[in-house]
């Protein structure tokens, strides 16, 4: 080789190495910025908050809310009263709604890969169409052996069975009373054994979220679990809690129908829609502990987490409005405009999620580069 | 004003004329072209580089400069918009899927080496139909109308046809990322080198100025099915095979769809090409390539 060839190429290697320095895949939305974390000085803080009082916090008062419903079913006897079973729902809306909030923060199947199914474990709502879990019950109550072997489904022993169990077909107290007290007081048995299930996977949940460290250590893959997590807990809220039964989706078009809401049985689906929003709120929102809305906010990302913040707020004063159950304002002929309002609010809190992702990717770069060759 | 006349262009490296794309051309022709100094010294000479011309590519670029910046990039609807827009319509009407969990390394890659790939596609028959259709053949023959060929050459481009390809651009972009973020998920993002896809950055590297030049750097004709060299897009820019290699990277969409020319294909392949148009006295004036498309002859 000619030295001025060997020097041509020496330099272009030159180039090339001080090219691969620059290697890097950030932007201006949620999740890019962080991906520069480990050379620069943000803090993870905020992110081992949201772990505690967020992620760990709810799941801890799942287990403890399942665990008082435990001890009060324990206590039941022949003399159980219309006010014991009052209770019993009560400690059933405590337990539902510490379920929709680790239900849409949930990212735990992105680092235990054991731990993926977990929910399904715990909720059957949108799991399958051919599942009556009312019916399934009704079954394992009507027979009298053993009732672990009768609760063969996973299904009948999830939190959808429970809402069931403790509330019939929205049911007044006095039937229920005589429900619960037939065949052995069998159905506070069968609540019993499906308290004992939730028991276990909650506790599952609660265990990883206390001990875990890769949520902060890998606080990229954790900032993309969140935006996740978030958008897909959005688009189930407006599309599987609401849309569906106010006949906004595709599949029931214009046939509203309030029975496919996700907790009609206990008429608390409004209550469990307000506990997702309070999660985001919780995961998002401007608070006096550090969260992902104040991670990404200090990162570069302040005026989408700001939108997002807006919008959370506007759905909650919004909600707050509803002055009776969800389950009163869709019937098969009509639906409350405000069910209309509410569910595209949530549709456009989903696609800021969607946009905060999107901004990350930084894509505007190349766009009006002559490319016409 | 530093970026309305274009000179942030030097400096970003998602734009073909970044300073290092431009030295690491050079050095290519130096180091290939070296034992042909005419070669060489052609294309450093007054003839080809103050050629009228190249004048006018030069004036067009500060020109364009501006009016990309005040009027097209206004009236384009961006990337982000389209990609938006995409992934609710695709989650409305197709419904929910569980995500599919793919190692970050793996997605980005999937993900960088897709948008390289789709891009490169509609480039091809976007540019394809600007020569197939009589009135978008009226704005390409303005690029088509330089007789010399310099790196600037590549900004000689109508504006029309200019904001075509930042649609296509859009459209691809944010189809492709809806479709990412629709399977799976927020985990998606480019690898990028100096703010320029990794594998379009590699490409540029690898001497895409050459392309507009009189350097006649052809690869094997086993490389020319997948990559067009220089020479097969300085060919495109001849009047007889204009209608051959319209690819911008990839050679394979001209060879799957019947369009590819292979250097070695030419017997006179060590005659210089001859650029431009042949039916009518080119006038070179900024005016010119701007209004003449709107009421001016088609032919080529
Ligand atoms: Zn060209
Ligand atoms: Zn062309």
């Amino acid at each position: 080789m000619t030295p001025i060839k060997t020097t041509t190429l020496f330099i272009l290697f030159l180039l090339l190495a001080g090219c691969s320095e620059d290697n890097n895949y950030d932007g201006t939305g949620l999740i890019g910025q962080v991906a520069s974390i480990s050379s620069s000085t943000t803090t993870v803080d905020p992110i081992v908050s949201l772990q505690s009082f967020v992620f760990t916090a709810n799941a801890e008062a799942l287990v403890e809310n399942i665990q008082t419903m435990q001890k009060r079913v324990e206590s039941i006897d022949t003399s159980l009263s219309e006010r014991e079973i009052l209770k019993l729902q009560v400690d059933f809306e405590a337990i539902a709604t510490a379920w929709k909030s680790v239900e849409a923060s949930y990212i735990v199947g992105d680092f235990e890969s054991s731990l993926i199914d977990t929910p399904r474990y715990i909720d059957y709502f949108h799991e399958g169409k051919a599942l009556d879990v009312a019916a399934d019950i009704d079954k394992v109550l009507n027979q009298t052996g053993d009732i672990q072997v009768a609760l063969n489904k996973n299904s009948s022993k999830g939190i959808n069975a429970l809402e069931y169990l403790a509330f019939g077909y929205y049911e007044p107290l006095s039937t229920l009373k005589i429900k619960m007290k037939t065949n052995n007081l069998r159905r506070i048995e069968v609540i019993k054994a499906v308290l004992k299930n939730l028991k276990t996977q909650a506790t599952l949940i609660f265990t990883f979220y206390k001990n875990d460290t890769k949520i902060k250590s890998d606080v990229q893959k954790t900032s993309s679990a969140i935006v996740n997590v978030l958008a897909d807990s959005a688009y189930k809220l407006r599309e599987w809690r609401i849309g569906e039964a106010a006949g906004f989706v595709f599949k029931y078009k214009d046939s509203p129908n309030p029975s496919r809401l996700e907790y009609y049985y206990s008429r608390l689906s409004l209550e469990m829609i307000k506990a997702v929003i309070e999660t985001h709120e919780e995961v998002m929102g401007e608070q006096s502990y550090g969260n992902f809305g104040s991670f990404a906010s200090s990162n570069g990302a302040k005026a989408i987490v700001t939108k997002i913040r807006n919008q959370i707020n506007l759905i909650q004063a919004t909600l707050d409005t509803f002055s009776t159950p969800l389950e009163g304002k869709i019937t098969t002929t009509s639906v409350d405009p405000k069910v209309t309002e509410i569910y595209e609010m949530i549709r456009v809190l989903q696609s800021l999620y969607y946009d905060s992702l999107i901004q990350s990717l930084n894509l505007t770069a190349e766009i009006i580069e002559a490319d016409g060759d | 004003m530093f970026d309305l006349f274009g000179l942030d262009y030097f400096v970003d490296g998602s734009k073909r004329i970044f300073w290092l794309y431009l030295v690491s051309a050079l050095m290519i022709a130096l180091l290939f072209f070296w034992k042909q100094r005419a070669i060489l010294k052609m294309q450093f000479s007054k003839e080809v580089l103050w050629h009228p011309s190249a004048r006018l590519d030069y004036l067009y670029f500060g020109v364009m400069g501006i009016v990309k910046t005040l009027l097209l990039l206004p009236l384009l609807v961006g990337v982000n918009e389209v990609a938006l827009w995409m992934v609710m319509a695709i989650q409305e009407v197709f419904g929910y899927v569980e995500r599919i969990r793919v190692d970050r390394i793996w997605l980005i890659t999937g993900y960088t080496t897709m948008l390289f790939v789709f891009n490169d596609l509609t480039r091809y028959w976007l540019h394809r139909w600007m020569h197939t259709s009589s009135l978008l053949w009226r704005f390409h023959r303005v690029h088509h109308s330089a007789e010399v060929l310099n790196p600037m050459t590549f900004y000689r481009v109508h504006p029309i046809e200019n904001l075509l390809f930042g649609f296509r651009y859009a459209l691809t972009t944010g189809a492709i990322t809806a479709l990412f973020i629709y399977f799976f998920g927020a985990g998606i993002g480019v690898v990028e080198i100096f703010g320029a896809n990794m594998i379009v950055f590699i490409f540029m590297l690898i001497g895409a100025n050459l392309r507009h030049s009189h350097i006649p750097l052809h690869y094997p004709k086993r490389i020319e099915k997948w990559l067009i060299s220089p020479y097969q897009h300085q060919l495109h820019h001849t009047t007889r095979y204009s209608r051959y290699n319209y690819g911008s990277t990839l050679a394979v969409w001209d060879w799957w769809f019947g369009s590819l020319l292979y250097s070695k294909d030419l017997t006179y392949i060590d005659e210089p090409l001859r650029f431009g148009l042949l039916d009518e006295q080119p006038t070179h004036s900024l005016v010119g390539a701007f209004f003449n498309p709107f009421y001016k002859g088609i032919k080529l």
